[in-house]
Parts: structure tokens; C-alpha cells; sequence
């Protein structure tokens, strides 16, 4: 009769379990992993495409979040300066819109002085440590600068991000935060 | 040997299971054991240009990136703990063979031990951590390294006698 052990137990319950585990469900059509760390890090512009695949592929919305909270902390300060002008026009119009037609329900939580320095607003936050600081559009999050949150409140690292931005408001709407390190 | 990203793909296939079944087993809670599953990948991509084939298999490369981002998951402050969300209670048919109720006990009795216990369980056990490499890749020195493993071990053995499965030593 075999000896049972609880290493060789415990072996063959991990081996029949990686047995049942369905495929990553990464297909033909998802994004590689060269594309999903360049759209992370700001470096791929998001095309048409590309948006309407990852509203619809859970795998490819996950595996991009990985990326995201993989991000290099280097990285993340530069990213959006190395937009194009064309890009950071289009962005800063948006947010001008969003302002203008939003500006009764939503209060500005952080904005670009003439000089272009960021200044965030925002406290009674419940995440920890170091974080990044994203701007929403277009249902994608753009890495804006990094902080840390100590207390519940966010003080940002670079007040002068590499971002060519200037006297704009930022509704507390656009903004998302996120833990630069672990899973959420 | 340089991994291009066809390749990469191909070893994420592969390693998949592996990682997500390790992941599983560590952590109480299934659906994020698929989002670090995932950031294990995601940073051995990021780091690809410094994998060395000669000096490591792929597989041990990411079992310890693995192990790292478990810990990492562990230590996280704003984790709630609270009972494993997956299938510690599996019902099993009575027809079911004795292999797969074993297996379903031995879950089951896994995601009982505290974490910590559970963690250096894994990496002795199923991992093939050396004591040296556990000391190494966590807090511990070898003597609580060993003292956890005992430990779970004893923990262990209680409960799936519970369930009629006896183990040798």
C-alpha cells in the first residue's frame, strides 16, 4: 500500500487543482504583454479599438491593472510629459468642458497654478503609503503624479510634474487614487 | 537566451495554473488570488530583460516572485482577513474517489492554519523551498521557519484525522 504523507498529499491536491484551472483566457485578439505595459505607462495611445476591446474583455481589463499597479515609480512622474502638445491640448479642453458643465455638482479637488504646479485637495482618504494620483478620461486612468497619503491626507511628492499644464482646475470626480504596490 | 514575448505568452499558458493554484492556496480569498496571479506575471514581464535562464529555471523564477507578491498580499494593511471565500466546505459526492476527497480535505484544512503557518507549509512542502531559502525569502530565521512548519504540520495532521485521513510522517 503507498504511504500517504502529507507532502505528497498536499502535492497531489495542488497538482489536480492546476489540472481544473481553466486557461488565463488570453486569445488571439488580447493585448500582448508589451502592449498592455505600454498602455499602462502611458507609452500607446488608446485607441478606438483597443477601448472597445477592454470594455469587453475581462482578461485584458485585469492583466492592465496588473500592469498599472506594476508601474515604476520613475515612470509615472513622466508619463504624460512625454505626450505629445496635440494630446495634453486635447486633454486639458476636456477637462475645461467637464469643469464648465460640471462645475455646479462637482468641487475642484486639485489644479495647475500658472506655473504648472499641482496642487492637490484631498483628505479623508483610506488608502496608505505611497500612491499614484490618476486622472480620469475616457474611462482610462492617466497617471498624474505620485504621493504618499499620511493620516488620510495626500501630499504630492513633485509639485511640478513634467506635465505642461497650466491654470486648470480638476474636479475631485476626475481623479482616482491607487496604492502604487499591492493588489487592491 | 533572450525570452521574446511569443515565448513569454507560451510560459504564462503554462505557468498559469501553477501560479494561480499557488496564489490560491496561500491567500483567503479567491477572486483576488487571480489579480495576484496576474501581477506576478505582469512584473516578471517587467523584469524579463533580467532573467538569466543560466542562472534559474523560469519556474523558479516566478515561484519566488510568486512567494514575494503572497507576502506582499499578506502584509497589506488594508486586507481584510476573514474566512476562505473558496471551497474549503466542497461538497463531494459519496461516489467520489479517494484521491479527490483527500484533496478536498487537505483544501480544506489549509485554509484553516493562521497564514503565516500556511505560508512556510507551501514553501517547504510544495515549493521545495530549502530552510536557507525560506529565511532568505521571509522574515524568519530557519529555527521559526521550522517551528511554523511543525506547527502546521501537527495542525494539520489533527484535522484531516478528523476527516478519517491518516498521514505518515
Amino acid at each position: 500500500m503507498r504511504k500517504l504523507t502529507l507532502k505528497r498529499l498536499l502535492q497531489e491536491a495542488v497538482l489536480e487543482e492546476i489540472d481544473t484551472i481553466p486557461g488565463p483566457g488570453h486569445t488571439v485578439d488580447c493585448l500582448g504583454f508589451e502592449d498592455a505595459r505600454r498602455l499602462a505607462d502611458g507609452l500607446l495611445p488608446l485607441s478606438d479599438d483597443i477601448g472597445a476591446h477592454l470594455r469587453t474583455c475581462a482578461h485584458c481589463a485585469k492583466l492592465l491593472k496588473a500592469f498599472r499597479q506594476t508601474m515604476p515609480s520613475t515612470t509615472t512622474s513622466q508619463i504624460m510629459g512625454h505626450w505629445p502638445r496635440e494630446m495634453l491640448a486635447k486633454l486639458e479642453h476636456w477637462v475645461r468642458e467637464t469643469v464648465a458643465r460640471e462645475q455646479r455638482e462637482c468641487a475642484t479637488a486639485a489644479s495647475f497654478d500658472a506655473d504648472g504646479a499641482l496642487h492637490v485637495r484631498l483628505s479623508g482618504l483610506a488608502e496608505r503609503g505611497t500612491v499614484i494620483v490618476y486622472l480620469i478620461w475616457n474611462d482610462q486612468e492617466l497617471a498624474l503624479t505620485e504621493g504618499a497619503v499620511r493620516d488620510g491626507t495626500l501630499t504630492i511628492d513633485d509639485a511640478t510634474p513634467q506635465i505642461r499644464l497650466t491654470n486648470l482646475d480638476i474636479p475631485a470626480a476626475l481623479l482616482r487614487i491607487r496604492p502604487i504596490s499591492m493588489p487592491v | 537566451m533572450v525570452i521574446d514575448e511569443k515565448r513569454f505568452t507560451e510560459l504564462y499558458r503554462q505557468y498559469w495554473g501553477y501560479v494561480l493554484a499557488l496564489c490560491r492556496r496561500a491567500i483567503n480569498n479567491t477572486e483576488d488570488a487571480e489579480e495576484l496571479a496576474l501581477l506576478v506575471f505582469a512584473r516578471k514581464w517587467r523584469a524579463i530583460h533580467r532573467y538569466d535562464p543560466e542562472k534559474a529555471q523560469f519556474k523558479t523564477w516566478l515561484t519566488t516572485n510568486t512567494v514575494n507578491a503572497i507576502r506582499e498580499y499578506l502584509r497589506a494593511p488594508h486586507r481584510v482577513s476573514g474566512p476562505f471565500d473558496g471551497d474549503e466546505d466542497e461538497l463531494v459526492d459519496a461516489s467520489t474517489d479517494q484521491q479527490t476527497l483527500n484533496n478536498a480535505a487537505l483544501r480544506s484544512c489549509l485554509a484553516k492554519l493562521p497564514e503565516d503557518e500556511r505560508l512556510v507549509l507551501l514553501m517547504h512542502d510544495l515549493m521545495e523551498f530549502t530552510w536557507e531559502e525560506i529565511a532568505l525569502q521571509t522574515a524568519y530565521t530557519v529555527a521559526q521557519a521550522r517551528t511554523l512548519r511543525a506547527r502546521a504540520r501537527k495542525k494539520m495532521r489533527a484535522c484531516l484525522e478528523a476527516q478519517d485521513i491518516t498521514v505518515d510522517d
